[in-house]
């Protein structure tokens, strides 16, 4: 399985494992904010009909592949912005447990592990993000090459 | 189980899009609006009580509400678009597949049905909001502080 296709499978789940099993998070609060998967499924094109047979009856069949691309991007980014608050949330609850329940020594190790996490959330978005906007683009190309 | 304002949502989009004359020859690209994610995110919220061992148990509250409504405002913005762009296809294929005579009615139609199903994204978004700030008062009623 290719690292692209592994991303776009576990993406929320991914993205919550990390979130979640950063030692910096632990603290005597939990984060009220259980699940990232509330943001719902990012690789938009998954959910798109076959390319192959989409519009090939229709006589606007590029203007309509074009379409569906640019609505799958469109979808994909409001998704992923969703993820994106989600992460900094998480962040923001784990510093305050740094401040809140680490020994005052501990506190800026506490806050720098937190926002190592968070860049590795914001990473792995920003490479889903990447990742999605070309299987739109893909989706889109193949209907294209099928339009009568 | 699923929230009876979710099945609600979901009736009225599968009404819609189950109505002859929304038939046409090419078939809507976007399968599900479950893409969007779970509009209560209220409900995906750990117990209100999760804060009460904390000095800043107030603050951290009033904390959660306010995201808890940000990510609500995110996915029901999501949904508006999903909605909005199946609707945009509908019209396409009116445009497409009617006689001249009916496009007309049947655009007409498909506007009406996607301003029901944006009203109940409004009211589900509302609703969603009242379940985070009632998460956020039973969190209140747990501070110590």
């Amino acid at each position: 399985m290719t690292l692209a296709l592994t991303l776009r499978c576990l993406s929320p789940g991914v993205l919550a494992a990390l979130l979640l099993a950063g030692p910096a998070r632990a603290g005597s609060f939990g984060d009220p904010f259980q699940a990232a998967s509330v943001c719902g499924q990012a690789d938009v094109e998954t959910s798109l009909v076959n390319p192959y047979i989409a519009f090939a009856s229709s006589s606007h069949c590029p203007a309509l592949c074009k379409k569906t691309e640019g609505a799958c991007k469109a979808l994909d980014a409001k998704i992923l912005s969703c993820y994106s608050s989600w992460n900094a949330t998480s962040a923001a609850f784990a510093n305050r447990n740094c401040a809140e329940r680490t020994p005052a020594s501990a506190v800026r190790d506490c806050k720098a592990g937190v926002a190592a996490d968070q860049k590795s959330g914001e990473a792995f978005i920003a490479a889903a993000r990447t990742q999605d906007v070309k299987d739109c683009e893909g989706w889109g190309a193949t209907c294209q090459m099928n339009c009568p | 189980m699923i929230p009876l304002r979710w099945i609600s949502l979901g009736l009225v989009a599968s009404l819609w899009l189950a109505t002859p004359v929304r038939a046409g020859t090419f078939v809507q690209p976007f399968t599900s609006s479950g893409i969007c994610g779970d509009f209560d995110v209220a409900a995906s919220l750990s117990d209100p009580n999760t804060f009460a061992s904390s000095p800043h148990c107030t603050p951290l509250c009033r904390m959660t509400v306010s995201d808890c409504k940000k990510l609500a405002r995110k996915i029901a913005s999501c949904y508006s678009s999903y909605f909005s762009t199946t609707g945009d296809f509908e019209k396409r294929n009116c445009a497409e597949q009617q006689p001249a005579s009916a496009a007309r009615d049947c655009k007409a139609a498909v506007s009406a049905a996607t301003k029901v199903i944006e009203k109940k994204v409004d009211a589900t978004r509302a609703s969603n909001f009242t379940s985070c700030e009632t998460w956020g008062t039973n969190c209140q009623a747990t501070c110590a502080h």
